[in-house]
């Protein structure tokens, strides 16, 4: 008795120096990530808010305060109406072509027993060309004048298109190549996939139910969480898509692709009004934010 | 006996040791190399000074004299400055250009061993504004710095700019600079940059293009423009006769023919604002003329979302016969591929009532007002030198030395320095230069606050053939009233 109860007292201090040490060797793994989140995430978006309650000054920072002047500003700028709507009309574009695109091709995918491999890293190897070289070359493919898809219009008899010169064109013309899918969202959406039971299926099989039946009761209801991420995902970009728009038409052809984003950068380098930036920029992450947090409730929501 | 293994738990802390040591050494960063680049061949932007040679300064027998160098003692102390520098790209030392630079910063070093530049290449064009601003932000920005005329004034809002009356009061050419040019250098009665070297816009012509289709001589008015451009465009060769810019920088071409329709793009007003004048008659006309030449006459470019470097490329490839370009643009076009006999300069054409105008640009040299002030009195000595007549001619003895591509000089100084005595530049190139300085016209009041908003009404008539030039006027005018502070409507816009 006496040597069961001096075991017990030998292990439990053991648990409780085990416990505090994990804990202590948690914190120095994260403490990096932790650093570097504070002083390049954190503080310029603490940095930002505070400037934008100045008409700040780049050499003799912080120039003068004028509070919510920036904000108010923003909000009457007619140019940032259109600016905002720019953005979400390329939103809806995403969804319309681009959303869907790396979901069907996941579950295509799934489906080919042969090859599989080789399939995958085609469909991956596109993921890995900078944004900047695949906006380079789609400038170039739309390229009124000289561009591939007008000679190919013009050999099938069909008129050339403005395409980017296009402002009623731009917007589609930017998110068109999203229709060729590939890239992570498959691999994403491909372990979420082969994550669905299997008995699942084999019960749907004995009932006689299509492939659309089973694809719209069983495949779809059990990768919804990882379909909530990606629309969060697209949903941010949309917002904070610039890279594309920069290369390409520049905010043009007359603001019907300028972004918002583009209007900050100009703002901040072309006007060098910095407070004025960081005003609309802040409202930018503001918005996200709220857009993140309903969509994320109402994911939630479905999953219980 | 058992070898000593390193358990799990001594593995976990010495690996968080070892990443939270690698973040710390990263967060020292590396000692910066900035890339020494010897000076720059700054594209020559001169014109030969013949038709205003009033006396000619006896420079020769001083340039003669300039080559010999007698060596000096070390000077007691060397500042060295920090200059960006555009033209002179690593990957283009060899060339002729960068021999002529070599050269150019060796007779200064000569004559001022007491100061030395670091070089920095940095890019050009849109993108230098962000570099400069963000260098600033970070307090390393250049001592000295070539700015063009619309940045003087963000510049000097933002403190930038050093206020350089003392140093321009006591310099020797002060008075001897075209009295245009101080414009945009002179803020608020004070001086804060000193004019480097300018260019005038002209109209550069294909000629070989022009003779495949039996014309021997560039327009001379719109009409001219028009039909010549007609001929020249070829859809099935997909060339076109008129290379139109309606980027970012559209507000650079569209003023030169508000001018020549007789208007005005903005007028300063008694009560010192600016009145956006742009939609009255002649802004308007000119806008129209611009959807014209794509709608009506079909002689430009479907791609209006090209930038310049896109124009240039049309130009030398023969995608377009004509565009408009600076006087200085030879060199580029020369060492690009080609040849003299290939490129044509001229005025610009006159417009519906026979005015003529063009633009001129170019740069200030400015110093950095957070300089200490060795570096500030460092800064002025290479922008002195870099102004000097005598250097001029070195530069111009060291391109015929080297083959550099010449260019013709748009006189910065009024009565003395004649480029012809020292180069050898093609007489149309010359005729072109003393044509365009004599109907020059510095850019529009508060261009470097209201030229972002041209680009939209530019692009919506050369993308839309039923646009109504007024109308996408006002509208672009209205917005500019609305932000730019000191602007108002007029009469037309309201």
């Amino acid at each position: 008795m006496a040597a069961a109860q001096s075991e017990t007292t030998v292990i439990q201090p053991r648990r409780r120096r085990l416990g505090s040490q994990r804990i202590w060797i948690a914190f120095l793994f994260t403490l990096p990530a932790f650093i570097a989140f504070i002083l390049f995430k954190y503080y310029p978006m603490t940095q930002a808010f505070y400037m934008s309650l100045f008409n700040y000054k780049v050499a003799n920072p912080p120039g003068v305060f004028v509070g919510l002047s920036n904000y108010i500003h923003a909000f009457k700028d007619p140019l940032n109406a259109q600016v905002w709507s720019n953005n979400i009309i390329l939103f809806l574009w995403n969804l319309a072509l681009g959303f869907w695109v790396p979901l069907v091709q996941a579950i295509l995918l799934d489906e080919i027993r042969r090859l599989k491999t080789f399939y995958r890293v085609a469909y991956l190897l596109p993921s890995i060309i900078p944004t900047v070289a695949t906006a380079v070359i789609w400038k170039w493919i739309y390229n009124p004048d000289w561009g591939l898809l007008n000679n190919i219009f013009e050999r099938i008899g069909l008129p050339p298109q403005g395409w980017l010169n296009d402002p009623s064109q731009v917007k589609f013309s930017l998110m068109f190549p999203l229709l060729l899918g590939g890239g992570l969202s498959i691999f994403i959406y491909l372990s979420a996939l082969q994550g669905v039971p299997l008995h699942l299926y084999e019960s749907a099989d004995l009932d006689g139910a299509s492939i659309w039946a089973k694809l719209r009761h069983i495949t779809i209801p059990s990768i919804m969480p990882i379909i909530g991420l990606q629309f969060i995902l697209a949903l941010t970009s949309a917002f904070q898509i610039f890279d594309q728009i920069y290369i390409m038409t520049l905010g043009g052809p007359a603001d019907a692709s300028r972004v918002i984003v583009l209007n900050i950068y100009y703002y901040a380098f072309e006007r060098i009004q910095m407070g004025y930036a960081s005003a609309v920029s802040v409202l930018l992450f503001l918005v996200t934010f709220v857009l993140v947090a309903i969509q994320l409730r109402l994911t939630r929501g479905e999953a219980q | 006996m058992e070898k000593r293994k390193l358990s799990r738990r001594d593995f976990l802390v010495a690996a968080a040791a070892a990443a939270g040591g690698a973040v710390l050494a990263a967060c020292q960063g590396a000692t910066p190399t900035p890339l020494i680049v010897k000076e720059t061949v700054e594209v020559p932007k001169e014109v030969i000074q013949t038709s205003v040679v009033k006396e000619t300064v006896p420079v020769k027998e001083t340039v003669e004299s300039v080559s010999v160098v007698t060596a000096t003692p070390p000077p007691a102390k060397v500042t060295q400055i920090l200059m960006w520098d555009d033209t002179y790209a690593p990957t283009d030392a060899g060339t002729p250009g960068a021999k002529v630079a070599d050269a150019m910063y060796a007779d200064f070093l000569a004559k001022h061993p007491e100061v030395t530049i670091d070089f920095q290449p940095i890019t050009s064009g849109t993108e230098i504004r962000k570099a400069f601003i963000a260098a600033h932000a970070a307090g390393n920005a250049p001592d000295l710095f070539y700015t063009y005329p619309p940045s003087m004034n963000p510049y000097w809002d933002q403190s930038f700019l050093l206020q350089m009356d003392d140093y321009v009061n006591s310099w020797q050419y002060k008075d001897k600079v075209v009295d245009a040019l101080w414009y945009d250098a002179l803020i608020d009665g004070h001086y804060f940059g000193i004019p480097c070297d300018f260019y005038g816009m002209c109209l550069v012509w294909r000629k070989d293009l022009f003779a495949a289709d039996g014309l021997t001589a560039a327009p001379k008015n719109w009409d001219e423009l028009a039909t010549f451009g007609q001929k020249l465009t070829h859809l099935d060769k997909k060339q076109y006769g008129f290379g139109l810019l309606g980027m970012a920088w559209a507000s650079w071409y569209y003023e030169n023919f508000v001018w020549q329709a007789g208007g005005e793009v903005t007028k300063r007003l008694p009560d010192k604002t600016v009145e956006l004048s742009f939609t009255d008659d002649a802004g308007v006309q000119a806008l129209q003329f611009y959807q014209d030449l794509k709608y009506k006459y079909k002689i430009t470019q479907e791609n209006v979302l090209q930038d310049y470097d896109a124009n240039v490329k049309d130009f030398e490839a023969g995608r377009t016969t004509m565009w408009m370009s600076a006087n200085t643009s030879a060199p580029g076009f020369i060492n690009d591929g080609m040849t003299l006999e290939q490129l044509g300069y001229t005025t610009l054409p006159a417009g519906p009532t026979g005015v003529k105008a063009a633009q001129i640009g170019g740069g200030y040299w400015t110093i950095n007002a957070a300089a200490t002030k060795d570096r500030q009195d460092a800064a002025w000595t290479y922008a002195v030198w870099r102004t000097d007549p005598n250097t001029w001619i070195l530069r111009w003895q060291k391109e015929n030395e080297f083959g550099q591509p010449p260019s013709p000089w748009l006189p910065v100084y009024k009565g003395i320095l004649n480029q012809a005595e020292w180069q050898d530049v093609p007489q149309e190139w010359v005729d072109a230069s003393n044509g365009t300085a004599k109907i020059a016209r510095t850019e529009y009041i508060f261009k470097d606050k209201l030229e972002p908003y041209f680009a939209a009404p530019v692009q919506t008539v050369l993308t839309d053939p039923t646009a109504d030039c007024k109308t996408v006027l006002v509208e672009a005018a209205k917005k500019m009233a609305a932000e730019g502070e000191g602007t108002v409507l007029a009469a037309s816009a309201k």
